[in-house]
């Protein structure tokens, strides 16, 4: 680390500050478009038409500085900057990439520490530490640091791209240090006010003008690909779609041309034309296409008469044998005359799963699917109003069938049919058990994304969708299951935002399955432990120091960016264990503080390691812990486990190597122990309410032999760091909730 | 004899190292890198000796799968680590699902 001398701090603060007297002209480079070197795109230079920066203390921003700053300078002084952009020459463009440079006279530390790129609410008059513009977006992270006046960049694409969607021709955007108690965080920027126009902020924008079409896909779903993982249809006259959209014109249409493999043109198309923006398609008419062969297509949009360039080829096979319908063909509307009645028989097969199969609706009727004749007796009796509860029957101890019986009025004027088949309801939901395990575990199919099954009531089979339904997934389904199983081509468009201990998502939680890409590149498995509130606006994430033993950004299982550990002054693990944090005298067991890159929430989850549930986290413990107190455990990798109690306090152990400084141990404890992969996860009470109190950050495992089951020979103990050494070491305080 | 074996177990054990060993946690497996063989991930702790894959059984419809490996001795960080632990297969693993020693599905991954 090479940190400049303090003074520099102070004359360059002093410069801008007179400068906010002396205030010049703006000098404003005008955006102006050249050619780019690669055909169909442009570039344009953006340069900004106003910008301030937030200083703690200052009851006033600094709107006419010859510069802009973003970090901690020392104690007491923090700031934030707002720089407002002239995007009028972005506007009904395709934004291809922006880049944001910005000439870097001073930072604290030549190191690369982080910066970040928002979209905030526009500079007003009243702007200051204390009236900040919303911090919207969180568009860019860069760690570009200069120490010799040079430019410093960020990929600001998103930042952009979102002005020009949203038609702001005067966006605003946020900067400031990622760790704002990293005192080697902070930057000076020259600002457009700056005497040098070579050296004011600018963003170099590369756009593209003109028609453009994405997604190509045939019927309902599938990708564009060539090979053996092409799509199959199931009809010789399948639809062929692309979206078409040009930023500058209301209608668009499509080209398309379909060939034989061998390139022999068998027909082609133009669209009518329709709104920019949507879904332009054109079926393919009979006789142009024969079962078994292999095809292939490509589209073009077309714009004011102008066309734009076509697609790659997408292949697809044609294939009759198969069964593939659409989403709505399976399990048709219910007449709502007839929902009652449905119910009511459904009640009285899921009380004899072994009996019927699954009921439907044919026309006006109920289709009441049996494999027994008890079963068709029984649906008989229900018809007629005579069903009664069977001697031997415990109505508490079969609920669907007293309800089927309470609700006779419901199926009464119903015509009903009784359908004899060989599948019970039982085998048919251990049918979709097959199913779902070979979906997980067979390539073809998770490559062919199969994100939904369901029982085809009609057919009595399992109806599966997949995003794209190629040849080896369909072959694959074949061979396993035959006529059982009937395909849906449907595009997944399920949110991705279900979080569970597995698959956190933003807002974060704690508890939850964390991945540390450390500097050198190795990747550590870890659990979240609590969010934390490194300042009011600032969200962070607790962690063990261990996982990020010289920081490193955190991951979510899914690998989207959580945020960054700053090494050193987040984290305290040294080449021997724990170590000081900055300016500290005191050991803190093994903990991180992540900056957090998007919201938090006061959270944590709760349950085995698939677990969805959370629960709130309502407090730190009242004080630190004590011999005898009990606490859970809740791991991502072991999921939680409750039972521990406090064997020791302010102890050091002697942990992979290294000495792990003022933690809490727990008493030896037979039963299922704690084991890789949990360190960092969260050490807590259960409260009668649900909600936990915070104790602690998990850090390691002793004993529990080779099944991590701790018996009468082989017990285990574990140790966590007090959460109160994250409140006394860390800036901030826990996210309750 | 019976005396030099558990003595030998207790140099051992004394030493920091299990005689027995452990079955990891695994986190997917896929197809490869040679057409009978299954690559298994696995996650375990960093000092954690390397692991073995052990093919439990094999028929049309499924593989049962586990990796054994030899924890290191003493408290240990609870950090985990992906490994990955190679096996043959008397023939191609095509569709058949795999499982772990529990009979969990494991997971394919890309």
């Amino acid at each position: 680390m090479s940190l400049s001398t303090r003074g520099n701090i102070f004359r360059s603060l002093a410069a801008a500050v007179s400068l906010t007297i002396a205030a010049t002209a703006a000098t404003v480079v005008s955006a102006t478009a050249t050619p780019a070197a690669a055909a169909g795109t442009q570039t344009v230079r953006l340069t900004t038409i106003g910008n301030t920066s937030a200083v703690t203390g200052y009851p006033t921003g600094w709107p006419d500085a010859d510069s802009v700053f973003l970090g901690s300078a020392y104690e007491g002084f923090t700031a934030r900057s707002f720089l407002t952009w002239d995007a009028s020459a972005v506007q009904n463009k395709r934004i291809e990439s922006a880049t944001a440079h910005f000439h870097n006279p001073y930072s604290t530390s030549c190191d690369p520490t982080p910066w970040e790129v928002w979209t905030t609410g526009p500079i007003t008059s009243a702007t200051s530490w204390d009236v900040q513009p919303a911090w919207r977006e969180l568009e860019a992270v860069s760690t570009e640091t200069s120490c010799a006046d040079t430019a410093v960049t960020a990929d600001v694409t998103s930042f952009v791209r979102r002005a020009a969607a949203a038609k702001a021709v005067q966006p605003t955007m946020g900067l400031r240090a990622t760790d704002e108690a990293d005192y080697t965080a902070y930057k000076q920027f020259w600002s457009r006010k700056y005497t040098d126009p070579a050296k004011v902020p600018y963003i170099e924008v590369v756009y593209s003008t003109g028609v453009a079409v994405t997604e190509p896909h045939i019927d309902e779903g599938s990708s564009c690909v060539t090979g053996a993982n092409r799509p199959v249809v199931d009809t010789t006259t399948p639809a062929l779609n692309i979206l078409v959209d040009d930023p500058a014109v209301t209608q668009v249409r499509a080209d398309f041309e379909l060939t034989a493999l061998n390139g022999t043109v068998l027909h082609t198309a133009a669209s009518a034309s329709q709104a920019s923006g949507t879904l332009v398609s054109a079926k393919v008419p009979a006789g142009k296409l024969a079962n078994g062969g292999t095809y292939r297509w490509r589209t073009r949009g077309v714009s004011a008469g102008s066309a734009g360039a076509w697609t790659t080829w997408c292949e697809f096979t044609v294939d009759s044998s198969l069964d593939i319908i659409g989403a709505d063909d399976v399990n048709e509307t219910v007449p709502e005359e007839l929902r009652d009645a449905l119910g009511t028989y459904d009640q009285l097969a899921e009380a004899n799963p072994d009996e019927f199969g699954y009921p439907d609706v044919t026309g006006d009727a109920i289709v009441v699917d049996v494999v027994t004749d008890e079963a068709a007796d029984k649906a008989q009796a229900l018809a007629d109003g005579t069903l009664q509860a069977q001697p031997s029957t415990d109505p508490d101890a079969n609920k669907a069938e007293e309800a089927a019986i309470e609700g006779q009025d419901n199926v009464a004027g119903v015509d009903m049919a009784i359908n004899d088949v060989t599948l019970s309801r039982t085998e048919i939901d251990e049918l979709r058990d097959e199913v779902q395990a070979a979906v997980v575990s067979t390539p073809a199919l998770v490559a062919a994304d199969v994100w939904k099954t369901e029982v085809d009531r009609d057919g009595g089979r399992i109806a599966v969708t997949m995003s794209d339904v190629t040849v080896p997934a369909a072959q694959a389904l074949e061979q396993r299951f035959g006529d059982r199983v009937v395909l849906i081509d449907e595009k997944n468009q399920l949110p991705v935002d279900q979080a569970s201990r597995l698959a956190d998502v933003p807002l974060w939680r704690g508890g939850a399955r964390i991945k540390i890409k450390r500097p050198n590149g190795t990747v550590n498995g870890c659990s979240s432990a609590f969010a934390w509130n490194i300042t009011s606006t600032a969200p962070g994430m607790l962690t063990a120091a261990h996982c990020a033993p010289d920081g490193g950004t955190m991951l979510s299982w899914r690998e989207q960016t959580m945020g960054s550990i700053p090494s050193g002054s987040r984290e305290n693990y040294g080449s021997n264990g724990t170590v000081y944090l900055p300016n500290q005298k005191v050991y803190r067991g093994d903990m991180a503080l992540a900056n957090a890159s998007a919201g938090i929430q006061g959270r944590i989850f709760r349950g085995p390691v698939s677990t969805t549930a959370t629960a709130r986290v309502k407090a730190m413990w009242s004080r630190r812990a004590q011999k005898g107190d009990q606490y859970c455990v809740g791991g991502s990798y072991f999921g939680e486990i409750c039972g521990w109690t406090v064997g020791a306090t302010s102890i050091d152990v002697y942990s992979s190597g290294k000495w792990k400084r003022n933690v809490v141990m727990s008493r030896l404890k037979t039963g299922k122990c704690t084991g890789p992969g949990d360190s960092g996860g969260p050490v807590y009470t259960v409260n009668s309410d649900g909600s936990v109190t915070a104790k602690g950050i998990f850090n390691g495992t002793h004993g529990g032999g080779s099944d991590s089951y701790g018996g009468e020979f082989d017990p285990c103990s574990n140790y966590f760091t007090d959460i109160w050494d994250a409140y006394y070491g860390f800036p901030g305080t826990l996210k309750t909730s | 004899m019976r005396t030099a074996a558990a003595a030998l177990v207790l140099a051992l054990t004394l030493a920091g190292c299990s005689i027995y060993r452990t079955s990891a946690d695994l986190v997917g497996f896929r197809p490869g890198p040679g057409a009978n063989e299954i690559t298994v991930i696995y996650a375990q702790r960093p000092a954690d000796a390397a692991g073995e894959l052990e093919i439990l059984s094999q028929d049309a419809e499924q593989v049962r799968v586990k990796v054994l490996y030899r924890a290191a001795g003493g408290a240990q960080d609870d950090v985990a680590v992906e490994r990955e632990a190679v096996g043959e297969l008397d023939a191609p693993l095509g569709m058949r699902t795999v499982v772990d020693d529990d009979g969990e599905i494991v997971r394919v991954v890309q």
